[in-house]
């Protein structure tokens, strides 16, 4: 991606005044993606992912000031998920949209199982909203458990708990109208 | 296959299908323009209040003008009760002046009316 002054970790490089229109524009290019799909595949529906998305950077706006250059990532990532999770308690949105509104994973895996892909995601969507951030962040942004327990403000052993049983629930299910994945 | 051959193509499926997407092609451009939007929103509250330093000037004038308009007033009462005070003894004096003055006449008036009496016993006495 063509962004010289902040690289993928967020450090805000060559930023030199941190208010700067240049700079905030810079760092929205970069993490867009990053923030959308968080949302996206958190609530499943696409006008409610923009409009989360949108808040968290403007968040980002308001607080540039105080986030630190090399934590930008993760604090976006942390914002989004708690943003998130407080749309979906205010608004009790539930599962709404068509499976083919998820956004199309940009890399195909070698053997791509797009059905199976479109089933998990489904079901990621049944998951109550801690548990299923804490797979999102897991398994969209490949984020430590510890990490997640930072950005989710929860006992380590609490997200390892949500993981495992999230795991456990996928692979019944999956098992049970899918058969074994090979 | 094997169960950690498994929970590898598992995982490996579970973060295929949960890769990253793009973010619609409008979202910068609109984020930008709710940026534009909420800074032009910032300083149309920033000319009514343009620092945080000025709420205190501000508040603090207020405060001098409320204190001020106190004391005034606190004086003004004070002026009243002591003219009232003044008034009242004033009134009180000529009221009292006013009690004697009338004692005075009535001691006369008594006197004369006892010289009157006086007389008009002697008179018929000689009669």
């Amino acid at each position: 991606m063509d962004a010289p002054a902040v690289n993928e970790s967020g450090t805000k490089e060559g930023v030199t005044a941190p208010d700067t229109r240049a700079g905030f524009a810079q760092l929205l290019r970069v993490h867009q993606a990053m923030v959308f799909s968080i949302a996206l595949h958190f609530l499943r529906d696409r006008s409610a992912a923009e409009e989360v998305a949108q808040d968290v950077f403007l968040q980002l706006h308001r607080s540039f000031d105080s986030v630190e250059p090399g934590r930008v990532v993760f604090w976006l990532r942390k914002v989004t998920g708690n943003r998130a999770i407080d749309y979906v308690r205010k608004r009790k949105l539930r599962a709404m949209v068509a499976l083919e509104d998820a956004p199309e994973p940009r890399s195909q895996s070698a053997q791509p199982d797009l059905l199976l892909q479109a089933r998990l995601r489904a079901l990621i969507a049944t998951l109550p909203e801690k548990p299923r951030m804490v797979m999102v962040l897991r398994y969209q942004e490949d984020v430590m458990p510890e990490e997640i327990a930072q950005m989710l403000g929860m006992p380590v052993r609490t997200v390892k708990s949500h993981l495992q049983r999230s795991l456990a629930m996928l692979r019944e299910k999956i098992d049970r109208s899918m058969g074994d994945i090979r | 296959m094997g169960d950690e051959e498994r929970t590898d193509e598992f995982e490996k499926q579970l973060k295929a299908a949960m890769a990253r997407g793009e973010a619609p092609a409008w979202f910068e451009a609109r984020v930008m323009n709710a940026v534009n939007q909420s800074g032009a929103l910032k300083s149309r509250q920033g000319m009514a209040l343009p620092h945080r330093g000025w709420r205190w000037v501000t508040a603090g004038a207020a405060a001098v003008v409320m204190i001020t308009a106190w004391n005034e007033w606190a004086h003004h009462i004070a002026l009243e009760h002591i003219k009232q005070a003044h008034m009242d003894a004033e009134e009180r004096e000529a009221g009292e002046a006013a009690k004697a003055k009338l004692l005075l006449a009535m001691k006369i008036t008594s006197a004369k009316l006892a010289e009157i009496q006086a007389k008009v016993d002697e008179a018929q006495r000689n009669d």
